[in-house]
């Protein structure tokens, strides 16, 4: 009886346990399809103006004072990036964007957010940003599509998007421009073409 | 305590190892990224920013030095102290921030991406609960296989419970936004 009792009891402590990996399964699950349904819409990463078309243009009242066309071909090509100031890795970027920017000189640097002005005042002067155009429009966002932070976006001169992604680090960062370099979308585009380029030589292999 | 009220040692046992590795793995975490527990810690809108840094070492260090000292039973009661100063004193920030009615950012816990709520003190206070029993003094009796069966398992149950109501936790943002949608 005794033995049968802690069988029992093992068996069952067993069985708990399985039960609350499938509970957290379950909750992982959930959240998947919180995404999905979102109001936004799907959560699709290439969603929003595609690379290689024309930003849209929008123009929009800077914090730094004036209006800025946001998206419009220019002298040089612009890192838009958007950003809260509640986002944490969006603090840590900062620091990396303002060096990149100040060693290349090659990009103008729009940043962009909404929500209410001061509490964006406040954190545009702490973090250093005042020199730069600080726009707060959900219009922006909409347009993009964003749903997750920090985004960034690189247009060229013409107005067209070159690259753009979620970054989460400084090589997510040089990688925008990597892929503006070599006239690529993103990573997967890259691997899309070698596939392409070794079919055609196979092909040619065979003639 | 209170003499009768004496815990039995697998419960001890459970609570302790199960916040040694709650502590331990959100002190990894924010170990892990440093920069990045500072500008969360910046958010709580409660410090200097040249403390920000410093804090965003000592506050994880000292998490994994109360995890460690939880999981060895000679030196439990001064970790189950140690964990319950810290929980007290972040469990604080969070009451300072909800009761200014700023919520919804990041709280950098540790794990699982959390916004900071009202919520997040009722689980704390749980969590609390389990160091209580953790620094109990258990009563004395034999300790049989069956015991280290519960205790593993009841370990992995709490574990998995804590991962489970993080989960909820951070999704209860998305529902109630649905919810509002026609």
């Amino acid at each position: 009886m005794n033995e049968a009792l802690m069988i029992s009891n093992v068996l069952l402590w067993c069985a708990v346990v399985a039960l609350i990996v499938v509970v957290i399964a379950l909750s992982r699950q959930i959240g998947i399809l919180y995404e999905r349904i979102a109001p936004m819409g799907a959560l699709m990463m290439d969603s929003g103006p595609k690379v290689g078309e024309a930003a849209p243009v929008l123009e929009l009242p800077s914090l730094q004072g004036g209006r800025i066309a946001v998206g419009a071909a220019g002298a040089r090509a612009t890192l838009l990036f958007f950003l809260s100031p509640t986002c944490p890795v969006c603090k840590k970027l900062l620091p990396i964007i303002l060096s990149l920017h100040a060693a290349e000189k090659s990009f103008e640097l729009v940043f962009a957010s909404d929500g209410e002005q001061p509490a964006h005042e406040s954190f545009r002067k702490k973090a250093g940003l005042s020199a730069f155009p600080y726009v707060l429009s959900s219009e922006l966002g909409m347009r993009w599509r964003i749903s997750k932070l920090p985004y960034a976006v690189l247009i060229d001169r013409n107005g067209i998007v070159r690259a753009k992604g979620l970054v989460n680090s400084r090589e997510q960062l040089e990688s925008l421009f990597t892929a503006e370099e070599l006239g690529l979308a993103s990573v997967q585009d890259l691997i899309d073409k070698r596939i392409a380029a070794g079919a055609l030589e196979l092909v040619k292999e065979q003639t | 305590m209170l003499a009768g009220l004496t815990l039995d040692p697998v419960l001890a046992d459970a609570a302790a190892a199960a916040m040694g590795c709650i502590f331990l793995s959100a002190a990894w975490v924010k170990l892990m990224d440093v920069k990045r527990f500072a500008a969360v810690l910046d958010n709580y809108a409660l410090l200097p920013d040249d403390w920000l840094d410093p804090v965003a070492w000592l506050l994880p260090l000292l998490e994994m030095a109360a995890g460690l000292l939880l999981l060895f039973s000679a030196s439990r009661a001064a970790g189950s102290a140690l964990a319950l100063v810290l929980l007290a004193l972040v469990s604080a920030a969070v009451a300072v921030n909800v009761a200014r009615g700023r919520t919804g950012f990041e709280c950098g816990c540790g794990g699982d991406e959390l916004p900071l709520a009202g919520s997040l003190l009722l689980r704390n206070a749980a969590l609390a609960a389990l160091l209580l029993m953790a620094a109990q003094r258990p009563a004395e009796r034999a300790v049989v296989w069956v015991d280290v069966v519960t205790t593993v398992m009841l370990t992995l149950f709490l574990l998995g419970l804590f991962k489970v109501t993080n989960l909820l936790l951070g999704q209860r943002e998305k529902l109630e936004r649905l919810g509002k949608t026609p």
